[in-house]
Formats: structure tokens, sequence, C-alpha cells
């Protein structure tokens, strides 16, 4: 009769042990998120992780007026096309460096206050470096984590780690070009405060990080798709080179060592022979992108719906009827003596004459067209966006860099080889090897002139070579030692930059 | 074995027993009566040789057949055991139970095992079902303000249902969330265990202003006529085996169980009168535009200005127009005083073989706000089954239903009706061409909030050897809220709105207990226990909304193009426990306690350390040494000593690891993740700890005429959860770390006196307990020493500074006013008056300004010039209540009383900065209590000069040292006032009828109570309610007012 309760009982401890917990009990997935103590588990995850860090360059770089805005209109000898209708004084006020009127609301008319914060032009976005710090948060967070991933081969951890080293460095890069100093710092998950850190300390720290972990990129993709949009070890060697030539303007004293180091770099992407000069006649090949002549950009695909904002376009700018059917005129129109000087008349072989200017080097504000990125898949009618990727680095602007660097450590015949392989390339005059030096200097600035028109560089190489200094070698534009020295090149930092950390001082020039 | 065998089996059991000792008997016949009231009492087990022989009937009488000579005891939880030895030839006797005032016999429950106070080391302060059951409530924890030593419930809303911020024993984490008005501090509340059964309120259920979701707590669906007892468990000796849920306290509810043999029905009704407390004063129709006409055309130092001013504001020029005249007393609107009910019919019966309850509830307050209440329905059930000694079975099932109407507010705050009653009386009252949609969404808008819930609990105690019991409790909680809102398209711009909401909760329970019970010879006895604890918890909510209805006569279903919808919340919480405790004591006389929980929570992630809570106690009842035998007048007196450290998991396992979120678009055609960049990773987060000690004494003196309880406490929080903002170099916008810790101590003491001698024929019994606690910040983020955090809307500060309270304001000091513009002082480098700073908006003071300290002595009164004061924690929290009875009457009052409170009166501030522009139709309020200057009245007054329009400039600070001059903002030390204050919370005189009488109708006990509540309120605090005020001290103009109930109850027994 007891037996029952007994039974009862012995029920009772069974239930009883079925109480004592485990880990495995304790580990709850949670379905709805992702934590980070299940995500770096597969090679999937460290892919769709290392692509997020490319978007997070995409949208602050192309979903901003940022390559335009920064490379190619500030301190150019462009104008606003007054013939298109539309107000279009940013381009003005960015050609003249007048950042103060741009970047503040309550100086412009209400029509043009969307230049500042609407997310094409983004004039305002640029002040914030958020963006990079995501790159940089990310990019540490994954050199960190892929070494414990546990299905990733050692090659794999190695490849991705210096993809990440690739990507911060690429970060720090572009936000050392538009801000000067910057704070700097490698590990993962930082969160702790400090001031700005010297560029040249910088540009130096990058430098040595990239060229310890370069060779474990891959030359090229063997998938074309992935080719010149993933970090490529040309890639890798050309941001090199852009760093060398950086901290060659700025730090001077030791500029013989950084133009050596460019030298050697340019030539070991060359040595390599991964990459090639495309025939002149297939630009729109290359400004489509993913070409043997890529080392690095940033995609564009109307069929992947990943599309940058018009206004955030160069081409936006110079494009017109037929390529955009319904805007009758280019919005900027260019220096006819910057056109002339880099276009000597004396050469009329330039095939770049032609083919990148639809309507003649000269056409006026009616008709003047710059046809370079003309990958436009619209409807007749349509107002749509050339759909070229936006080239970051490639080929002929690291011949070129080089070309500049030998130039600079006497190695004129190496300046003059690599100058000759970018003119020939496009069908026109060689250069002379018997011509003057500074002459020659000249020759290889407006070659980059004139190559990488609309990709970005101009106002970068004006401020590294100092030639916005000297009005005659800047197309009339002018900017005092005295200004540069207190970074009227830089671009203003946003007073956020300042908040919950006090250690930060905003760019002295444009807080004053 | 067959069932019906066993049952058989059961009934011999209980029957034999009987037949055994059916020898040399006598009968005797009696009742039972409380001593007191004489009220029969019902229930009374009695035993004779320690077996029990009877139990008394539902009218207290009884009848027993005992040996002539046995010793008959009569126990029962409320009362001392009462002792009887017939005398020759007696058959019938009259039993006067004393009611149990004796604190050193209470039994109090820690670690889920029961114990008697006197071997008891930790703190622990039990309410009975006496002390709380005249006062109809929609949440029984308000009750207890006042009642319980340490225990601060900062009731911030009168909204039937809502539950105020429970504190116990200070503050124990500083953070908070929102900002200004809206800041609602991390909740710390006890961890609520009801039969056993822990219920955590910290989570899911949303505390906070905007709370989601119906916004209804459990604890408010616990009917109080079904509460027997609430033991309030303060220090890590008492809460240490409930683990890291219990460090902030425990609060035990007991609720009733059978134990008459024959069964007793209870009824009870409560029918209550909610009314309006005095609401603001307004100025109404002409009055109201004469005031704003004479503003203009005196202040504006423009005529021609104050002309057109006037022209361009119709309301004050067209005053035949029947849209602008009117007198509309908009408060009046909104507020009613509404009747309510409540009726409860609880069933019990059994003895200690088997017993049973039922209890069937419903409770209903409309609020005193239109379209709002709280009703509540519940069937509550339990049984035991104890065939043997060895072997005990227990079930509960307990399910409620509250519904929440929240108008066009949240449940707590009533934002929408704030908004609609700052509205100028010459304007139309509600219509839908009236002047403001917000006013009839308050009426129109169609919600139904429900909270529902079902308990159901199993336990099953079996003795294998003597002493050696293994207990286990399996329980299952579902929860389940939903919400429906229906805004007519007139309310929302033309466009109706449907939104739907719904939560659910399961919670899964079990526990495992060995216990092990011994006593030794020569008094040394020894209890071990242990057990292990399983839980976890699912929690999942969805959310529709739909915009544009096809018409108003349609609101669902949901699902068109419009519709938004999605889940928001889906979590999965298990939490494991393995604790042990160990008590040995000496005669009673010398008690050691000491006990350890481990537990573990997948909330922080697996690679969390295992929480670790130690606790040490011990206890001296020195009464009991032979020293003090000769001591008549010490019925009782102890020391006792508790020490135990908790750790508590902080944070999610998203704060430790980092959220990974799927990319919005695409990347070269392949899907992207990035980390989600609001809260960086914190790999190093650890759990927060928090050590406790304590020291107590008890004293009864007397024959317990006089009973004392002294406690002092140390309580260190360390390693607190803080959400640092970042910088944006960081990429992250906040990082969660341990980096902020906290000091409180204080004492607490409760007085129990009996004035009047035992012979006297009124009974009175006065408790008084004050709680002082001192709270002292001793970390903060990043080794900082002060913190200020500012509040972007209001531009109030709150200052965090190492060695202060945590809490504190930082503001203007105002002294007094400028009675001339010459008193201004003038800088005497620059030859400038004194002015704000803020750059091409500087004002010079003048005559009638606000007198502002400047602090740094530059002559600019900006944020430099800020000082740090205040507190919003009370330093002195306490109550006294006294229970008096005399024959048939009882007289019951409780008070309760807040010392040194600091709170910013905004409701003032803001009743001047209406008058900021006499051309917005806003309410306007009376200023005329307030001392402030004016050309004739210049000396000695306090508050600036309202009326000069034009200089004052826009009122809503929007940052903080934004150097307008703002005469009337809120952050200064002008608005913060003292709330202490002193409250009779209620007052309950209650009849019982004379048994004799009520007989005949089957009745064994009626009674008839009359309460008032919320009766009044003793302060100097010129605001309204110096407690219906934020957890951070701040007065809202649009929280719930708290309403005065008077209620007539019965209660009945058959």
């Amino acid at each position: 009769m007891k037996s029952i309760f007994s039974k009862l009982g012995i029920l009772l401890i069974i239930i009883g042990s079925f109480a004592s917990g485990c880990k495995k009990f304790l580990t709850v997935t949670p379905i709805d998120q992702m934590t980070g103590n299940e995500f770096w588990s597969s090679k999937q995850d460290v892919e769709a992780f290392s692509l997020g860090t490319y978007n997070t360059f995409r949208d602050f770089t192309c979903k901003n007026c940022f390559f335009p805005g920064t490379g190619d209109l500030r301190m150019a000898p462009v104008q606003w096309n007054t013939k298109a209708t539309t107000s279009r004084n940013y381009i003005n006020y960015l050609s003249n460096n007048n950042l103060k009127t741009l970047l503040n609301p309550a100086l412009l008319s209400s029509s043009d206050q969307w230049w500042v914060t609407y997310g094409g032009f983004g004039f305002g976005n640029i002040q914030k470096w958020n963006s990079f710090y995501q790159m940089i948060q990310s990019a540490n967070i994954m050199y960190k984590q892929v070494g414990s991933v546990p299905t990733l081969s050692e090659d794999d951890k190695l490849y991705y780690q210096a993809e990440a080293v690739f990507q911060r460095c690429l970060a720090y890069f572009f936000m050392v070009r538009i801000y000067g100093d910057v704070p700097y710092y490698t590990d993962a998950y930082h969160e702790s405060n400090m001031p700005r850190t010297n560029m040249v300390t910088v540009l130096q720290s990058c430098i040595k990080d990239m060229g310890g972990v370069q060779q474990n990129l891959p030359w090229t993709y063997a998938d074309p798709s992935l080719r010149g949009v993933r970090a490529m070890r040309g890639g890798a060697l050309a941001l090199m080179m852009h760093m060398n030539m950086w901290l060659a303007g700025f730090d001077e004293a030791n500029k013989t060592d950084y133009y050596k180091q460019v030298d050697s770099l340019g030539a070991q992407i060359l040595a390599s022979k991964a990459y090639t000069l495309l025939p002149i006649e297939n630009t729109k090949e290359i400004f489509k992108g993913r070409t043997t002549e890529s080392l690095f950009e940033v995609p564009q695909n109307l069929n992947y719906n990943e599309q940058f904002p018009q206004a955030s376009t160069y081409f936006d700018l110079v494009l017109r009827a037929p390529f955009k059917s319904v805007i009758p005129y280019s919005y900027i129109i260019y220096d006819t003596k910057f056109l002339n000087t880099i276009y000597p008349t004396v050469d009329n072989q330039d095939k770049r004459k032609t083919l990148w200017f639809t309507n003649g080097l000269n056409a006026g504000a009616a008709d003047f067209t710059f046809s370079k990125f003309v990958n436009v898949f619209g409807r007749p009618g349509e107002d749509v966006n050339s759909d070229d990727d936006m080239i970051v680095f490639r080929l002929a602007d690291a011949i070129l860099l080089r070309a500049e660097a030998c130039a600079n450590i006497g190695k004129k015949d190496d300046a003059i080889a690599m100058l000759n392989m970018v003119r020939s390339r496009a069908g026109a005059l060689l250069e002379d090897p018997s011509i003057a030096d500074d002459k020659f200097q000249d020759d290889i600035f407006y070659e980059r002139c004139k190559e990488l028109m609309g990709e970005g560089h101009y106002y970068y190489d004006l401020i590294r070579t100092k030639r916005i200094l000297d009005p005659a070698k800047a197309f009339g534009k002018f900017m005092t030692g005295e200004a540069f020295r207190a970074g009227a090149w830089t671009w203003p930092l946003d007073p956020s930059a300042k908040t919950n950390n006090s250690a930060i001082i905003l760019n002295t020039y444009w807080s004053q | 074995m067959k069932v019906k065998n066993m049952l058989k089996i059961v009934a011999l059991l209980l029957i034999i027993p009987c037949f055994l000792i059916a020898q040399n008997k006598i009968t005797v016949t009696g009742i039972v009566k409380n001593g007191e009231t004489q009220e029969p009492v019902a229930g009374v087990s009695i035993y004779a040789n320690k077996k029990v022989i009877g139990v008394t009937a539902n009218d207290g009488t009884f009848s027993i057949k005992v040996n002539e000579d046995a010793a008959i005891t009569f126990t029962d939880v409320r009362y001392s055991n009462f002792n009887l030895k017939l005398k020759p030839g007696q058959t019938t006797v009259q039993v006067l139970m004393k009611v149990r005032d004796d604190k050193m016999n209470e039994v109090v429950v820690t670690g889920y095992a029961k114990k008697a106070r006197e071997l008891t080391t930790g703190s622990t302060v039990v309410i009975t079902a006496k002390d709380i059951r005249d006062v109809p409530s929609a949440n029984v924890m308000d009750l207890l303000q006042g009642k319980v030593a340490g225990l601060n419930i900062n009731t911030s809303s009168g909204a039937p249902g809502s539950t105020g911020s429970i504190y116990l024993r200070g503050l124990s984490n500083p953070s908070f969330s929102g900002a200004g008005a809206d800041a609602a501090l991390t909740p710390t509340s006890p961890l609520f265990v009801v039969d056993g059964v822990p219920i955590d309120v910290n989570s899911t259920y949303e505390y906070g202003f905007n709370s989601g979701g119906p916004g209804i707590n459990p604890v408010s669906l616990i009917p109080q006529e079904d509460i027997e007892q609430i033991e309030i468990l303060k220090d890590a000796q008492a809460t240490t085996l409930y683990g890291s849920r219990g460090a902030y306290g425990v609060i035990l509810i007991t609720t009733k169980r059978g134990k008459s043999k024959v069964p007793i029905v209870n009824f009870r009704t409560n029918q209550f009168l909610s009314t309006v407390p005095n609401l603001r004063k307004v100025i109404g129709g002409k009055d109201e535009r004469m005031m704003r006409l004479s503003e203009i055309l005196q202040f504006d130092p423009n005529f021609q200005h104050a002309l057109t001013t006037i022209d361009q504001t119709p309301a004050l020029t067209d005053s035949l127009n029947a849209y602008y005249n009117n007198s509309t007393n908009w408060q009046d609107v909104f507020y009613k005083s509404t009747w309510n009910q409540t009726y409860n019919v609880g069933v019990s019966g059994g003895d200690q073989a088997f017993n049973y309850k039922t209890n069937i509830g419903y409770f209903n307050q409309k609020g005193i706000i239109k379209n709002t209440g709280f009703s509540r329905y519940n069937v509550d059930m339990n049984m035991q089954y104890q065939p043997i000694e060895k072997f005990k079975l227990s079930t509960t099932i307990s399910a409620a239903m509250g519904e929440n109407k929240k108008g066009s507010g949240n449940g707590i705050m009533q934002t929408g009706v704030a908004e609609s009653v700052n509205t100028s009386s010459l304007l139309p009252a509600p219509g839908a061409f009236g002047a403001n949609s917000a006013d009839l969404a308050q009426l129109a808008v169609i919600d139904n909030n429900k909270a529902a819930q079902l308990n159901t609990n199993f336990e099953m105690q079996y003795e294998f050897v003597r002493g050696l019991r293994a207990t286990n409790t399996f329980s299952y909680n579902y929860m389940s809220g939903t919400e429906n809102t229906f805004t007519p398209a007139i309310m929302n711009g033309n466009m109706s709105k449907s939104y739907a909401y719904n939560d659910l909760t399961g919670t899964l329970y079990n526990r495992f207990m060995l216990n092990y019970a011994k006593t030794f010879e020569r008094g040394h006895s020894i209890n071990l226990y242990g057990f292990s604890e399983i839980s976890s918890k699912k929690y999942k909510v969805d959310a529709i909304q739909q915009t544009g209805t096809p018409s108003d006569g349609i609101s669902g279903p949901l699902g068109a193009a419009t519709s938004l919808g999605g889940t928001l919340s889906n979590t999965e919480t298990r939490d494991v426990s393995y604790a042990g405790n160990v008590s040995y004591d000496y005669n009673k006389k010398y008690v050691l306690n000491a006990g350890a929980m481990w537990s573990k929570s997948s909330i922080s992630g697996p690679n969390m350390p295992w929480a670790f809570n130690p606790t040490v106690g011990l206890r001296w009842n020195f009464s009991k040494e032979k020293l003090f035998e000769h001591l008549t007048f010490l019925d009782y007196g102890s020391f006792r000593l508790g020490w135990g450290k908790s750790s508590i998991p902080v944070g999610t396992i998203y704060d430790t690891y980092g959220k990974y979120l799927n990319g919005t678009t695409t990347y070269n055609s392949s899907p992207i993740i990035n980390i989600d960049w609001s809260s960086a990773p914190n790999v190093n987060l650890i759990p927060a700890t928090k050590t406790d000690l304590n020291f107590g004494t008890e004293l009864g003196l007397f024959k317990q005429r006089l009973q004392f309880v002294f406690e002092a406490y140390y309580k260190q929080n360390d390693n607190n959860l803080y959400v640092k903002n970042l910088s944006s170099m960081n990429a992250f916008s906040q990082v969660s770390t341990n980096e902020l810790g906290l000091v409180n101590y204080g004492y607490e003491l409760t007085v129990t006196a009996k004035p009047l001698s035992a012979s006297s024929k009124v009974s009175w019994t006065v408790t008084a307990n004050a709680a002082l606690d001192h709270e002292v910040l001793t970390r903060l983020p990043g080794e900082a020493k002060q913190m200020v955090v500012v509040d972007p809307n209001t531009g109030l500060g709150t200052m965090y500074r190492v060695g202060r309270n945590s809490l504190s304001n930082v503001m203007y000091n105002t002294k007094g006013v400028y009675a001339s513009t010459g008193d201004v002082p003038v800088d005497p480098a620059t030859g400038l008056r004194m002015h704000t700073g803020a750059p091409g908006n500087t004002i010079y003071f003048q005559e009638g300004d606000a007198r502002w300290t400047d602090v740094n002595g530059d002559y600019v009164i900006n944020q430099n010039d800020y000082i740090v004061c205040g507190n919003a924690m009370p330093l002195v929290v306490g109550g006294f209540s006294s229970y008096t009875n005399y024959k048939n009457f009882t007289l019951n009052v409780s008070t309760s009383f807040k010392y040194k409170r600091d709170i910013i009166n905004a409701a003032a501030a803001q009743a001047f900065q209406r008058f900021y522009n006499p051309a917005a139709l806003n309410q306007m309020l009376p200023i005329d209590q307030f001392n402030y200057w004016a050309p004739s009245n210049t000396k000695g007054v306090v508050y600036p000069n309202p009326y000069d329009f034009t200089r004052t400039g826009d009122y809503k600070a929007t940052s903080i040292g934004n150097g307008t001059y703002l005469p009337f903002r809120a952050d200064q030390t002008l608005f913060m006032e003292d709330g202490s204050y002193f409250k009779i919370n209620s007052i309950a005189f209650s009849y019982n009828f004379n048994r004799n009488k009520t007989k005949k109708y089957g009745i064994t006990s009626a009674r008839l109570t009359f309460t008032m509540n919320n009766v009044y309120t003793f302060t100097k605090y010129t605001g309204p309610n110096p407690e219906n005020v934020t957890d951070m001290g701040y007065d809202r103009s649009d929280g719930y007012p708290q309403s005065k109930n008077y209620s007539l109850g019965l209660d009945l027994q058959f």
C-alpha cells in the first residue's frame, strides 16, 4: 500500500535528477538575430562580413558626392555651367575652396541646403568620419576573428587578414587625405578615447602593416566578377604607392625614401604581369570595371540594383544629351586654358582628345561633353546614370605615380619610360628624352590630369605636390602657405567628433 | 495497484487512528473565538497527544472526543497556541484565542524553507492579510508603502493598475534610460515569489514611461483578498538562495489554503468611489482674455506691435464669435469621479490530509480620467493531499486576466490629456470641429489591452527516511498581453489607424530539493538542504499596424498594403542554479546559518562564469542565557549578523559579443553582414556584485507590549552595468561596461507598542518604522570623478559625482530677483551689466529678472555657473500605523512619510512659462499664489517677472547653457523644492456584527468596513502631489493624478 507513494517518491527523484543543468541547456541561440558568439563560424560569414566593410566604403564615397566633390571639383579650373538651369553653385564653392559657405546651411538659400544633407550630395556627411571608423573597426574585428573560424584553411585566414588590413589602410588613407591627422588604432572593439594621431605616423604605420601582409593577397582573381572589386595585391601596392607619395609631400625630410618606395612598388606591379593597359578604344570597358587594368574599384551594377545616386557621380556633371537625353547642358565646364595645357595643340594624335571629348576639346558652355564614362543603359527620354564602376586605383594611375617618383629621384629614363607607357596606349606623342627637368615634371602632372580626369585625383595631386601654393602651377587657384599649414586643404571635421571625446581638436583653419 | 484499492486504503488510513484511540473518552463541545474581536474562529486545529483530533467549524464550534485527563491544544497560525486542561466533569468550553503578536513565533520562509523567526539570521518582515485587506487596490504593493522599514515605493502614477518603482534599501543602480521628464531608472525591483514560484518583474515587463503592450505588471494580477501573508526579505542572508534575481530583495506572497473541515464560504465586496483630487486652478473666460490683453499692452515696448499682435489673435478680439466666446473647463472634460466595485468569493475547506481552496475575484476601477481604467478577473485554486505523513502532494492553478484602458496615454502618463487640457478656455469643448484632436482622441480612441495569466504549480514531497525529505516543485507560468487600438480617421489626419500588439511569455520552472533535519541530544540541531533549480522562459512580441483602413467602420483585419508589422522581440532565456544551505543551533540559543548558490543564465552567453552567491549568518538569542533569566520584563532579545555576496550577471549576449545584422543591400550581388553599430561588444563584461552586511537586534519587553527591531546595513554595489556613450572615432555609439559602483548604508527601526494594559477593553497596537538610507557613488566610467548627463529636450542635467549621491541636479542657483536695474552687478572691467552668454543673443539683466549666482565671477551667466544640488532619493522613509479594537469596532489607520527628497517643480515652471506668449491659446494658470516681481512689488519677491514676454525668449531650453534668458527654466534652484511629506494613506473603520444576530441567516461572521484611502498629505511642497513625481524627482504636469477613494466593504463568512 505504501508502495504507491514509494513509487511516486522514486518518480520524484527521477524528475529531480532531470533538473540538473548542463552547458548545452544554457546555450540559447537567438533565432531573430546573430550574436558574435555564433557568428564567426564559416567562410560564408567572413565573406559576407568582408563585403559589408566594402559596402561601408561604398556608402561613404559613392553615396555622397565624394570623389567629384573632394577630388575633381575642389580647387579645380571648373565652374558651374550657368546654361544648365538648376542652381549648382556648389560647384563654384568647391572650385574656390569656399567650404565655409558650402557647409553652412544658414548661409545657403533653402533650396540649396540639400547639398549639405541630401544623400546624393551629402557634403555635410563628408565632414563626419564615422563611416571610416566603421570600416576600421570592422576590419580590425575581422582580422581578430578569422583566426578562430574553425572551417577556414590557414591560407584563407591569411588571405582574409590581409584583406582586413587592406580595408583598414584604405580607410586611413582616405581619412588622412580628407581630415589630416586622425586617431589611429588597430585593435578590435576599440572603445577608449584618443587624440588625433599625426598623419605621417598613421600612413607610416599603414604602409608597414600593408607591406607585411600584401603577399597574402592574390595578384588577381580567376573569377572575373571579383577582379578589382576585392582586395588584390596590385591594389594593395597601389595603395602603398599613394600613401608614400602623400608622405613624400608632407614629410619632406624623408621624401627620397618614399619616392624610392614608390618606384620599387610600381616595379613590382609591372613585374607581376598581372595587369595590362587596355586599348584606349576600350574606354567603356575599362570604366565598366573588373578589367585587368583595374587595381581597386567600387562596383556599380544596374542589374544587381546596386546603383550610386546620380548626384554623387562625376559623370552626372559632364554628360548631356544624347547620353542623358533630358539634360540639355553639362553642369560644369572646364577652363579652356586648362584643357589646352594638358592637351597641347601639337599633339593631335592623342585619341583621348576625340574619344573622351565628344564635341571637341574646346566645346563651349552650350555643348561641352566629357564622355569618358558612358556606360549608359537607359531608354530614350530617361535621365539615368552611367553604370560605370568607381575606379579607385588602376594601372595607369600606378604607372604615372611611379613616373613622378622616378623623376624626383633622378631616374629620368625610367620616368620617361613610364610616362610613355601611358601616352603610347592613348596614341599620343611620346615624351622627348631631352626635355628639361622642370618641364618634364610638369608633363607628368599634366598627364595625370589628362589620364585621370574625373577619377577623383586632381585635388590630391595639387595638395601633395604643393602646386596649390603657386597659382601659376594650379591654373590660377591658390592657397597661401599660412592657410595651407593651418589646414585649409582639409575638409572641415564635424564638431560631433568631439562629442564624448574631449581629446579631439577640430581642424583649426575651418573652426576659426 | 488499482486506484480503487488505493482510495480504500487511503480511507482506512484516515479512519484507523480514530478507532485505535477510542477508549475512556468523553465528548467535549465548545466554541473558539478571537479574544479581541469575539469573532468565531474557524479552522483551528485541536490536538491531543500530538495528534489532530478535530478542527473548529466555520462558526467556531467544535465537538471532540478525548480522554478525561488529556491535555488539549488549540493551534492556528494566526493565534498563539491555547492549552487546555479539562476540569473534572467539564464538557463545554469557550476558548478565547490570543492574536499572535509575539514576533518570535512568526514563521518565516527564507530560501524556500520555513523557520521559526527565532532561528532566522536574515532580515525579514512579515505583513499579514489583516494589514492589507481594507483598502481596495489594483496593486497590492501600493498598500505596503509605509509598512515595511526600508521599503520605498515610489507611486509615480495614479493610473489604476500601474505599479510604482519598488526600492528596497535605497537605490541599487543609478543608470537610467530616457531623459528629463521621461527618464526612468533601470528597474531593480525585488523578486516576487508567489507560493514558492519566482516571478521576475524586472525583465519582459517593460518599465518606464514608454512601456509597450498592455503595460500590466504581473503583480497587479494577484488578488489582494487571496493573500494570506507577504514576507519581505531584505538582506543577503535572507535572499541569497533566490539567486541573482533576488539580489535586490525578495517579496514572498503566500495565498490562502483550506484548513476547516467544514467548508468555509467567504464573500467580500468593496464598493468604492474614486474622486478627483484638487486639480490645478485655471483662469477662464473673460478673465483669461483680459489678462492676455493687459499683458500684451503693458509689456510690449512697441505699442503698434502690441496692437498687431492683438489684431492677429481673433480669440482676443472676436469675443462675440461663438467659437471664441467660451469658458471651457478642460479639466472637467476629462476628469470625473467614478464608482467602482470589487467582488471576491472564496471557498475553502479540508484538513491536514486533504484541503482545497477556490477563489473567484473581480476588481474594477475606472480611472478618474475618462476612457482609462483597470479591471481584473481571477480564478485561483489550490489543493493539498497528504495521505500519509511521509508523502505530500499539492497543486495550484490560478488564472487571471487584467484589462487596461490607456486612453490616449500609455497607462502611466496621460500625455494626450495633458496636451488637451493645455488649451485655452476660450475655445469650445471637444467635438469633431473642436480646438484640438488630442482631446477627441482621449475620448474616442478605442483601445483594449489585456493581460492574461495562467499559473500552474505542482509539488510533491516524500520523506525517505526519518528527517530526509525530497521535494519537487514544478510550475508553468503563461502570460499573454494584447493591445488593440483603433484611432478614428478624424483623430489622425483623416487616416484611421489600427494597431494590434501581442506578446506571449511562457516560463517553465522546476526545483528539486533535498532536506535533512535532525535534533541531537543535548540541544544540538542541524538542518541541511540543497536544491537545484532550472527555468526556461520564452518571450515573443508581435505587432501590426495599419494606417488608413477603408472606413472608420472597419478596424480590421489588418494586412493591406499600408500595414506594418513584425516581430519585435523573440527571446528565450534559460537559468540553472544549485544551492546548498546548512543551519545549526544549540538550544535555539546560538544559531549559525550558511549557504551558497551557484547560478548561470543563458542571457549573458555560455562563457560567462557561474554566479556565486555565498552567505553566512549568526544569531544569538541572548535572552535565553541564564544571565537574563531573572529579567522578567525581557520576553526575548537577540542579536544577529549576516553577510552575503551576490553576483548578478548583467547585460545580454549581444552586449558581450555584439549583434550582427543582415545588410539591407547587396554588394557585388552578394549578401552582406554588418555588425550592429549601436552597441560595441564588450567581451570583458563581468557580473555586477553586491556585498551586503547586516546587523540586527530584536527585543520584546513587558509581555510583548513593546517590541523593537533595529537593523543597520552596509550594501556595496560594484561593477554595475553602465551604458557609456562612445565618441564617433569608435564607430560604435555605445558600450556596456561595468564601471559604476555605489554604496548604500542605513538604519532601520521598527517599534510595535501596545500602550494599553492587557486587561483594557480597548486593544490598541501602534507600529512605527523609519529607515534612513545614505547612498554614495563610488565609481564612474573611465574612472571619472564626475559626469553630467544632459537631457537634450529639457536641458536638465543630472550629475554623477563620486562621493555624492548618484542622482544630483545641476542647475542655476537662484537668489531672489533683482528689485531694480541698479541692483544688477556691473563688470568693472567692461562696464557691462551682468548678462547671458549666448553669442548674438546677449540679454542684460534688469529689474524683475532672476538673480542667478555668477559662480565663476565673469559677469556672464552660462553653463559654467551651474551648481550641483539635490537628491531625488528620500533620506528617510517610513510610516506608522495604528490598530484599535473595542468590542465589535475596529479602527485601522495607516500613514507613511518621506523626509528630505528634492523635487523639481516643473509644473510650477510651466505655469509661469505659459505667459511667454500671450497670443498662444494655451491654458492659463493663475499665479497669484506666487510672490512674483511686478513694478508695484519689487522687494523680497521670489519669482521673476512673468509678464515681460518680449524678453523671455523661448522657454524650452534646447541645450544646456543655451544663453538666452529663460527666467522660468526648470533647471534652477527656484523650482527645486523639498518634497518631504507625511501622508495619511488610509483610515479604515470596521464593525463586526454579533454572531448571534447573523447566525439565523447562516452567516457565521459579518464585517462592515468604511475606508478612506489617500486621505491627506501634509507637505510644504507647492506642487500638486509630492508623491506623484518620477523616480528622478521630476514633477511632470502630464502625470496621472492619484484619486482619493471612499470605500464601503462587506465581508461575509458562511
